[in-house]
């Protein structure tokens, strides 16, 4: 009698592009998403990779915590970090962009001390000067060397420039839907008249103002208006269901505003209501999860609404989202084929404190990322660490069943195509728990993208991969010659680009 | 009343009176209107649009009063 021949099964497991997916059940995940994705991210071309460490470039202050940051640039004039921390002082540094970190720390200079120590600022740049207001304190400018104050100016929470004008929104309890407009060309004049209320009593008044070429968008909690007049104010309400829960989530990201709403984070559609492009990180923003279970502490704290920020660096935007014991960090990248979301790295740090991330791109130099963040509060740069720096980030595949016949399969080999050090692990039939045989670092250094086997010895139905970054060699040229001439397929260190896995359906099954 | 630019109505006039109010120990909101009917001729007069509605300037001004000075 014949016995049955062996009949080989492959699965191609590709670079994750389609993102992480919270919302689906394991077992019905697409092929391209992923279970888990933490700490890498995206290249252009959707290969994952292991980004650079972060540097700290020391803290700012001992003891003290931010409240807000902001870019100021300007024309004739070194670009300035400026932070208001919890003690209530505004400071700047210039030498952010150039300190090396360790004995060579960024530096700050006090541009005022007495402020308040809970209401953060916010910040517009306008003839040359940045702006601020926080709702307590006096409006003020900063030249980058020198301050003043006008105490007549109105006492707003939220700062933007349209049509030649700053705009200042949310005037406190008594005018809490109230936008005020300062003279044409000069913040440093109010008239008295220039202000307009945006449905007045309409909800919880202003969460944040945000200017596009045509109109003010003026945000409730949960509710957003334009203002398309910048003479009578004229305006409308075009989300009767979404608004924006803090100022500082806003993001102008290749033309396209995002900011981030109860119901998740949003594309901002300019006539009608937002989009929400969540829906993959969704959970993060379910009011059931809040309801008398340990999940709590998983979704987002909206009493800490207003920590939600939010910003634009290379080919994402990323959020940190406050749950009420940790941070969580979120990427989108919104240029690629899925739109895929991520989580940052760290994906959380134990701590709700406000945290800011600012882009700072000078003129013909590339774009640099910062972060401050912690208690007391420290200044990182973003990838600005050594390339041998280890970062943790995992990607948990999909799950692929081998399917007809039900049986296991005896699984025989695993192709991965990458560069740079990672660790590959599997996981069989839905548990968690690894095959132990089949946890293999695999090493190319800093060479182009190889293809790396690894032969198993198990038996399984369906497995999920799971791959960790270790550490990573250094990207190559793209010009060069030799080796690393090709390198550039991924931009990162470490990558991973296909994963191929072999399976035997056997002539004898194992029961 | 010609030649009022309601522009020309700074909040440095008003929070003026709002001070002077407190000086003169009297009733903020009918001191600042009284004075600012004074001070810029015809503005009871004057009409501002706003979001498509017309309002009397003053009437107008005066919804933002509790936004100068301290509380009341």
């Amino acid at each position: 009698m014949a016995r049955p021949r062996s009949k080989q099964a492959v699965i191609r497991i590709p670079a994750p592009v389609g993102g992480i997916n919270l919302t689906t059940a394991v077992d019905k995940l697409q092929p391209h998403e992923a279970q888990r994705l933490r700490g890498f991210e995206f290249d252009e071309y959707g290969v994952i990779g292991m980004p650079r460490a972060e540097l700290s470039l020391g803290t700012i202050v001992a003891g003290t915590k931010i409240l807000s940051a902001y870019i100021f640039q300007r024309s004739g004039g070194a670009t300035q970090l400026i932070v208001h921390l919890d003690d209530g002082s505004l400071r700047y540094s210039t030498n952010f962009l150039t300190a090396a970190g360790g004995g060579d720390p960024a530096t700050w200079t006090s541009i005022a001390t007495g402020l308040s120590t809970t209401a953060p600022f916010t910040y517009a740049t306008f003839i040359d000067k940045v702006w601020m207001t926080n709702g307590t304190n006096d409006f003020r400018s900063w030249d980058g060397a020198a301050s003043a104050t006008f105490a007549s100016a109105p006492k707003g929470l939220f700062l933007a420039v349209w049509r030649d004008t700053v705009w200042m929104g949310n005037g406190g309890t008594a005018a809490a839907h109230r936008i005020y407009q300062c003279s044409p060309g000069d913040p440093t004049v109010w008239p008295a008249l220039t202000f307009v209320d945006v449905e007045k009593g309409v909800g919880f008044g202003i969460s944040g103002i945000y200017a596009v070429e045509s109109a003010l968008i003026v945000f409730k909690a949960y509710r957003t208006h334009i203002i398309f007049d910048p003479v009578e104010y004229t305006n409308r309400v075009i989300d009767q269901s979404k608004g924006c829960l803090s100022h500082y989530s806003i993001v102008a990201h290749n033309g396209v505003v995002y900011f981030v709403s109860h119901l998740g984070i949003c594309r901002f559609l300019g006539d009608g209501p937002s989009q929400i492009i969540s829906e993959k990180i969704s959970p993060f923003f379910d009011d059931l999860f809040t309801f008398g279970t340990s999940l709590a502490t998983q979704v987002m704290d909206l009493s800490k609404e207003t920590h939600i920020c939010g910003y634009s660096f290379e080919n994402f935007v990323g959020w940190y989202l406050p749950t009420n014991v940790s941070t969580t960090h979120v990427k989108f990248f919104p240029d690629l084929p899925d739109q895929p979301w991520i989580f940052g790295q760290p994906q959380q740090s134990a701590s709700t404190n406000r945290q800011f991330t600012l882009a700072v791109r000078e003129l013909g130099k590339y774009q640099h990322l910062y972060n401050i963040s912690g208690s007391p509060a420290v200044l990182n740069r973003q990838y600005g660490n050594t390339a041998t720096t280890t970062v943790t980030c995992e990607w948990g595949s999909a799950w692929f069943d081998f399917d007809s016949p039900l049986e296991e399969k005896y699984i025989s080999m695993i192709q991965v195509l990458h560069r740079g050090q990672i660790t590959v692990e599997i996981r069989k039939d839905y548990d968690q728990t690894f095959i132990a045989n089949v946890a293999t670092a695999l090493d190319h250094g800093d060479t182009e993208l190889r293809e790396s086997t690894i032969y198993t010895d198990f038996y399984a139905r369906a497995i999920q991969l799971v791959v960790y970054s270790v550490a990573g060699a250094e990207r190559q040229s793209v010009l060069g010659t030799g080796a690393g001439a090709l390198a550039l397929v991924s931009r990162f260190s470490a990558a991973v680009s296909k994963v191929e896995v072999s399976a035997k359906v056997l002539g004898q099954f194992r029961r | 009343m010609a030649g009022l630019d309601l522009k020309d109505i700074r909040r440095e006039d008003v929070e003026a009176l709002v001070e002077d109010a407190k000086v003169k120990n009297k009733d903020k909101k009918d001191h600042v209107k009284t004075e600012l009917k004074r001070q810029f001729a015809g503005l009871e007069n004057l009409r501002v649009v706003r979001n498509g509605q017309v309002y009397n300037a003053l009437d107008y001004l005066m919804e933002d009063i509790e936004s100068y000075g301290s509380p009341t």
